[in-house]
């Protein structure tokens, strides 16, 4: 992995952003730019830290779904779904095949709904001008609408409404959300027509989403923070005996169905579309692609059927790439020492050695939070961060020493170079569309149309699951949970065990360790620390600050570019979390698949 | 509603009272009020223009599932509530600004608005390593909120992190993460909590405020009595079930199937006050009780170190034991009945020997 | 109140020849005394009823039985019900337990305190522990509780109850809702402990403290009445504290020479009230014959020329008329170190003895009774130059005699009632200043 020579570029201006907003927690990013205004040193911060793995220790195994749900609402469920497949890994419990269906049925539905919240509400305002679009003329905009889309909602007078609505709300002078923006910056690159159209999709997009979540409400009682359960899942099914309504039933499959169906519809009659849009404005911004072209990882995720989660039955794929080697996809082994370490050189954390990285098993994490020589300000008024000292609450995790890019471009990289056609042809059909080639998918544009590939992806496996679902109960099976290992009287003295999804924002794992029926040791790795991580002792930087290289940004005081590529990632920080233990005695053993 | 919350003017003239006529009704008023001619261009002025109230949504640390929950509202919707009800001026999680322009935008809303506009807090502020466990601007965000809780009308606390603590201030709580109320002491504080509270009740308090111009009636604990005056229990569809004992005994039993109540899973609805059993969730769809697992009381203060949430009785964590009441209680009267029985088995014997020599003495 | 201690009639010492019980004793010949009046009684078989229907109830709350099969039932709704029919009850019946201590005699207050400060207390509670330990041969008589009984019923029950109630209400209040005078009463309980759920698990917690002081309690009741002299169930129903002599037939002496013992009066007969002490003697005279070693002696006014009697005795008893600021005609027993506290005098001139002083002088001296027992009565009037003892007053004598009675045979000596009544040159205070011609015939 080359060592950046710009950092710590010392000549050029230095750029903070903090508050990093529209992301899930709390992030600082620091850039220095050359004299051309282009990128040429990044700063990547975790600005925040919880400890839930500790508050996990001495708890009952059973309970661990529900504290590790909390450690993101936005990814609501994903944690959750990982945790009881760590407990059921560890205590060798099987879930029936019909709570596989569900599970998988509910961690697609998170991925539709947070990849196109993502899109819509926390990444769009990048790509969008929303004040622009208070000049648009309706009737083109209806046209361009209606030219890239059978969606009914396009009309001319549709898109007039909405334009006099958001023309009174700007003229009241309270912008809300829209104020202070960068309206008018000249990285903006969509004429008003595409602007409104887009506005108009987030409103819609905000209207929608809330009725995708009901497939959680349903089979996981609300959303966000569904119910889950150990050896199955809680929501018993009885479609047409005694008391069916007291249990998943006609009127309930029916209601996921048709919500199935809408989810299906939107994701492809507005959201790709409007990627397609953006794209085709955007083809010339191919900043942004960081380690996506060098390397990337992914886990798998989505089991065909129940208890093997071997990457054959994985539906997302699983594998890692190295220096850009497609040729080449590389298994991984969350045992094996020498494959995942974390250093936390750069990180608050200490170590007897910093130089070395220590495998998940040998963890320690005790917090240290001290600034470097050349930070700026004082320990609690920051004003600029040394990246030659510590610098984050996040760890610096690696894969046989290399940095990676984790999440729906890793997997769609990964999926493609396994010639997986449900991944490639997609991906191709759209670089064809847009004209770009293959390289174009490195970059920001390429990261964000990744996700809406995959939003579409998941859409439509929910359909294949449920469809397996009710074929199921058609064949006489209605059974969701297997009690057998309920009692903790039944367990081993000792066990251990991990568990693993592809959250929306990429791989994700868990590691338990129980003993005397209550938690011994609980660890997360989470998407976030592999993306947002700071350096290591070698130099390599982590893929938020590989992303930022060498972009330019057209006005500097107004970061528009630098987020439109953090967001890129769909950073969710308080997922990077970590144990502390006051007293450093805590043997943090985070075991990273 | 939508549009209909824009300004008075706005209304009437859709109603299609004209602009003149509009103007008599303002210097009438005016006239009535015995305020004088200028005030009738005054009161036209503030008819026309009344502000949406602005709103300060903070985040500490939390997992931004309040926010999530806030979005889902079926009634009001969303868009409804930014575009015409209220103004969200910052909001860490869907504002267009960001570093520097989006902090100018609390200082300016501080000044310009100071004493009339709510600040809603999501998450909690840490207390230890001088709070740099949540980092806002380079500071901690301690210092953020209690700046920005000074100049506000109101606060809101949204959610059990705010509320209470949730998740990261179950024991050990390595942060030394607080509620706000330890924090802001000097201002009123509606506690709406839950793990996230649901996204009507949510937008419920919010539209009380701007509809009713005050905030809603609070019970002891400073929760709007609106939604959480009642158990789940005590409108809890299942609750025939429990008063005629037909309870789930096991994971997908017969009884899960037809939907009996899940107080012997652990069902913490007996002890907690929120609106799932009757608002429900997600417009209405499900709540996790009607699902098919137990409530597991996230609206409450410290629920997560009640024990587990399959059990029925809750931990004892005094004296260091960590056992629930029955257990403590068995183990205790146990030791006291085996106590008596030996007791009364040496009594037994000491009698009987007395008898003996008694009789023995006597002849 | 029963007047269970006046001399007894002519009839009634002839039929105490009749019943004759399992004990081979006198049923009507043993020493009576009425400790626990009808209030006291009846709340306290209420009370455990209730207590029991709670428990039972409260348990099964907690922990439902097995699903009936059948719908249509209403089983949690009715355990429910009878919890809390049973928890109204008890609170009614305790409230008005604690009421009647405001009201009834000094028995019934005493399961509301625990004499911390008194060091015979604490004495006689090692005893009473000692006598558990087996350590002990006899145990102590009490009219009441024993202070180890005492004590468990206060910190077991007393405080216990309470509790129970408070945070029983307090989660009633939960369903009957906000605007419930419960919760109005009681809700500053979810002060203590925001989260319902550990006001549940405290009132969980309460249901087996009160479960293991039942078992204490019942278990204890049961024993004593067994093994020691005084009966303990009957007494919670008929009121009556009884005490057998049986366990002394066969019981190895406390010692080979019998220990003197004096049986003291002492007061002003001239005086109304004040001559209580004098009057109580005189009829144990006339009731019982002790053996040898017991002295029975009108002390009178004789003062500090008591000191030779004390002297000579291991063991005394004496009756007086003591202020202990009880209702009058309230009896109290005091033991030992806390004889002294309350037989000092106000002073009026400097001829004026108490008999304190006649305890400190023996002391002095070097030979003071080992064990002492006041037998002590709330005078009406002391002022009434020459008038009789108040009605009060006078119906103590029985009950006092009964009392010393108690004493004299936790410390074994023989007491037998008199068949044949003594003849009138026996009578302890003669040339007609006994109670019968001095009072008894001027009322008539």
């Amino acid at each position: 992995m080359e060592l950046h020579g710009s950092q710590g570029f010392k000549p050029g201006k230095r750029i903070v952003v903090d508050p990093v907003t529209r992301i899930e927690g709390h992030m600082r990013v620091e850039v220095n730019v050359d004299s051309n205004n282009v990128i040429r040193n990044a700063v990547s911060s975790g600005t925040m830290w919880r400890g839930i793995e500790i508050i996990l220790n001495g708890r009952d195994p059973r309970d661990a779904w529900a504290f590790t749900e909390r450690i993101c609402g936005v990814c609501t469920g994903t944690h959750a779904l990982t945790s009881v497949r760590a407990v059921e890994n560890a205590l060798s419990i099987a879930i029936p095949e019909n709570a596989n269906s569900i599970r998988n049925i509910m961690q697609l539905c998170l991925q539709v709904h947070d990849h196109l919240v993502h899109f819509y509400h926390l990444h769009a305002l990048d790509w969008v001008d929303v004040m622009s679009a208070l000049k648009a003329d309706p009737k083109a905009t209806s046209a361009l609408a209606q030219s890239i889309s059978s969606w009914p909602l396009s009309s001319p007078g549709y898109f007039k409404d909405l334009q006099i609505r958001l023309t009174k709300f700007v003229e009241s002078g309270q912008l809300g959300p829209f104020k202070s923006g960068y309206w008018g910056h000249a990285a903006y690159k969509l004429p008003p027509e595409a602007n409104l159209m887009a506005v108009a999709h987030y409103l819609e997009a905000l209207d929608f989403q809330k009725d995708i979540v009901k497939i959680h409400a349903i089979y996981g009682g609300k959303n966000p923070h569904p119910n889950w359960l150990v050896g199955g899942v809680s929501c018993a099914i009885n479609v047409d005996g005694t008391g069916a309504v007291g249990a998943i039933n006609m009127e309930r499959l029916n209601l996921v169905s048709s919500v199935i169906d809408r989810c299906i519809e939107f994701t492809e009659k507005v959201y790709l579309p409007d990627i397609v849009t953006i794209g085709s404005f955007y083809k010339n911004w191919l900043y942004g692609g960081g380690l996506s072209g060098k390397n990337v990882m992914a886990y798998g995720d989505i089991p065909e059927n129940a208890n093997d989660y071997s990457a054959k039955n994985l539906k997302l794929p699983r594998g890692v790439i190295i220096n850009g080697n497609l040729n080449e996809v590389l298994p991984l082994d969350h045992a094996d020492p020498e494959q995942i370490q974390e250093f936390v050189s750069h990180s608050w954390y200490k170590y007897d050695d910093e130089s070395k990285g220590r495998h998940p098993w040998d963890g320690i994490t005790e917090p240290n939070y001290l600034l470097g020589p050349n930070a700026k300000g004082t320990k609690t008024d920051i004003k600029e961060l040394d990246e030659g000292g510590k610098y984050s609450w996040i760890k610096a995790p690696r894969w046989r020493g290399n940095a990676v890019e984790v999440g729906p471009l890793a997997r769609y990289i990964v999926g493609c170079a396994q010639n997986k056609p449900e991944f490639k042809e997609p991906t191709e059909k759209l670089l064809k569309t847009l004209g770009l080639p293959a390289t174009a998918l490195f970059s920001t544009l390429g990261r964000t149309a990744a996700r809406a590939l995959e939003c579409e992806w998941a859409a439509n496996q929910m359909r294949y699951f449920q469809d397996k679902l009710v074929a199921r109960i058609k064949a006489g099976d209605s059974s969701t949970a297997n009690i057998d290992k309920w009692e903790p009287e039944s367990w081993p003295k000792e066990a251990r065990g991990y568990g693993f999804t592809e959250a929306p924002r990429g791989a994700l794992a868990h590691w338990i360790k129980i003993k005397e029926m209550k938690i011994d040791n609980y660890q997360c790795v989470v998407p976030t620390t592999w993306n947002g991580s700071p350096r290591d002792p070698k130099g390599n930087i982590g893929a938020f600050e590989a992303a930022l290289m060498d972009t330019p940004m057209a006005a500097p005081e107004q970061p528009l570019e630098i987020l439109r590529t953090i967001h890129s990632f769909d950073p969710c920080l308080a997922c990077s979390t970590h144990v502390m233990s006051p007293d450093g005695q805590e043997m943090a053993a985070v075991r990273v698949r | 509603m939508g549009a209909a919350t824009e300004t008075f003017y706005g209304v009437i003239r859709r109603q299609g009272i004209t602009r003149r006529n509009f103007h008599k009704f303002c210097s009438l008023t005016a006239t009535s009020l015995g305020l004088g001619p200028l005030a009738a261009s005054r009161i036209a002025n503030a008819l026309e223009t009344k502000p949406r109230i602005p709103v300060i949504w903070m985040h500490g640390l939390e997992c931004t599932c309040c926010s999530e929950s806030f979005i889902r509202s079926a009634h009001p919707l969303m868009k409804d509530i930014v575009l015409s009800m209220i103004s969200l001026d910052y909001d860490d999680t869907i504002m267009a600004a960001a570093g520097h322009q989006a902090e100018a935008i609390l200082e300016e809303t501080r000044a310009k608005y100071k004493g009339q506009y709510v600040l809603a807090v999501e998450g909690n502020p840490p207390l230890n390593e001088g709070g740099m466990f949540c980092i806002h601007a380079g500071k901690p965000f301690v210092e953020k909120l209690k700046m920005m809780a000074e100049d506000a009308m109101a606060v809101i606390a949204w959610g059990s992190c705010a509320a209470w603590g949730c998740v990261q201030a179950a024991r050990p709580n390595p942060t030394q993460a607080t509620p706000i109320d330890k924090v802001i002491t000097n201002k009123p504080i509606i506690k709406v909590p839950g793990c996230p509270p649901i996204a009507e009740v949510m937008t419920g308090v919010v539209t009380f405020i701007t509809t009713f111009g005050k905030p809603p009636e609070l019970d002891r604990q400073g929760r709007p009595k609106m939604f959480y005056s009642q158990r789940i229990h005590d409108k809890c569809y299942r609750r025939a079930h429990f008063d005629a004992g037909q309870f789930v005994e096991e994971w997908d039993d017969e009884a899960a199937r037809k939907g009996y109540c899940l107080y012997k899973m652990g069902c913490k609805g007996p002890t907690t006050y929120n609106a799932c059993s009757s608002v429900r969730w997600n417009g209405g769809v499900s709540f996790p009780i009607q699902s098919g697992h137990g409530c597991i009381g996230c609206s409450e203060d410290g629920f997560w170190d009640k024990g587990s949430f399959y059990d029925r009785l809750t931990n004892i964590k005094q004296f260091g034991i960590e056992k629930n009441a029955d257990q403590i209680g068995m183990v205790a009267a146990g030791a006291v009945g085996a106590g008596i029985g030996v007791h009364a088995a040496v009594t037994a014997l000491k009698r009987y020997a007395g008898k003996r020599d008694d009789a023995n003495r006597r002849h | 109140m029963m007047d269970a201690g006046s001399r007894p009639a002519e009839s009634e010492l002839a039929s105490a020849a009749i019943a004759l019980d399992a004990a081979g004793e006198q049923a009507a010949a043993r020493p009576t005394i009425y400790v626990y009046e009808a209030p006291v009684r009846t709340c306290h078989w209420v009370n455990a009823l209730s207590i029991l229907v709670l428990m039972v109830s409260g348990y099964l709350i907690g922990t439902p039985p097995p699903m009936v099969a059948a719908s249509g039932n209403f089983v949690i709704g009715y355990i429910r019900f009878a919890h809390f029919a049973a928890a109204q009850v008890l609170a009614v019946f305790f409230l008005v337990r604690i009421l009647w201590a405001l009201f009834g005699n000094h028995h019934s207050r005493q399961i509301f305190y625990i004499p911390v400060h008194r060091k015979q207390f604490w004495k006689d509670v090692l005893h009473e522990i000692r006598w558990y330990a087996f350590l002990e041969r006899e145990p102590k008589i009490y009219v009441d509780h024993n202070p180890l009984a005492q004590t468990a019923i206060f910190t077991g029950f007393t405080l216990l109850v309470p509790f129970m109630i408070v945070t029983g209400f307090a989660l009633f209040s939960e369903g009957a809702g906000i605007d419930s005078w419960q919760h109005e009463l009681f809700g500053w309980v979810f002060a203590l402990w925001p989260n319902s759920h550990d006001v549940h698990t405290w009132h969980r917690l309460g249901m087996w403290a009160l479960t293991i002081f039942l078992m204490v309690h019942i278990y204890a009741a049961v024993r004593e009445d067994i093994m020691s002299p005084q009966s303990i169930i009957s007494s919670m129903i008929s009121g009556v504290r009884q005490c057998r002599d049986n366990r002394r037939r066969g019981a190895a002496p406390i010692c080979s020479k019998p220990r003197r013992v004096l049986l003291l009066g002492i007061g002003n007969i001239l005086w109304a009230d004040e001559g209580f002490g004098v009057r109580a003697v005189e009829e144990f005279h006339h009731r019982y014959a002790v053996p040898a070693e017991v002295t029975i002696l009108d002390g009178g006014t004789q003062g500090l020329q008591l000191v030779n009697y004390l002297q000579e005795s291991h063991r005394l008893i004496v009756f007086d008329a003591i202020d202990y600021g009880l209702e009058p005609g309230e009896l109290k027993l005091v033991r030992d170190e806390e004889v002294p506290r309350f037989t000092g005098v106000r002073k009026m001139s400097l001829h004026h003895t108490g008999f304190q002083e006649v305890i400190s002088a023996c002391c002095l001296l070097g030979h003071c009774p080992k064990h002492l027992v006041l037998i002590g009565c709330q005078p009406l009037a002391l002022d009434d130059w020459g008038g009789p003892l108040t009605p009060a007053v006078r119906n103590q004598i029985g009950p006092a005699v009964e009392l010393a009675r108690f004493i004299l045979v936790e410390w074994g000596v023989q007491v037998t009632p008199r068949i044949t009544p003594l003849r009138k040159s026996e009578w302890l205070l003669a040339n007609g200043i006994d109670h019968l011609h001095y009072e008894m015939r001027a009322r008539t």
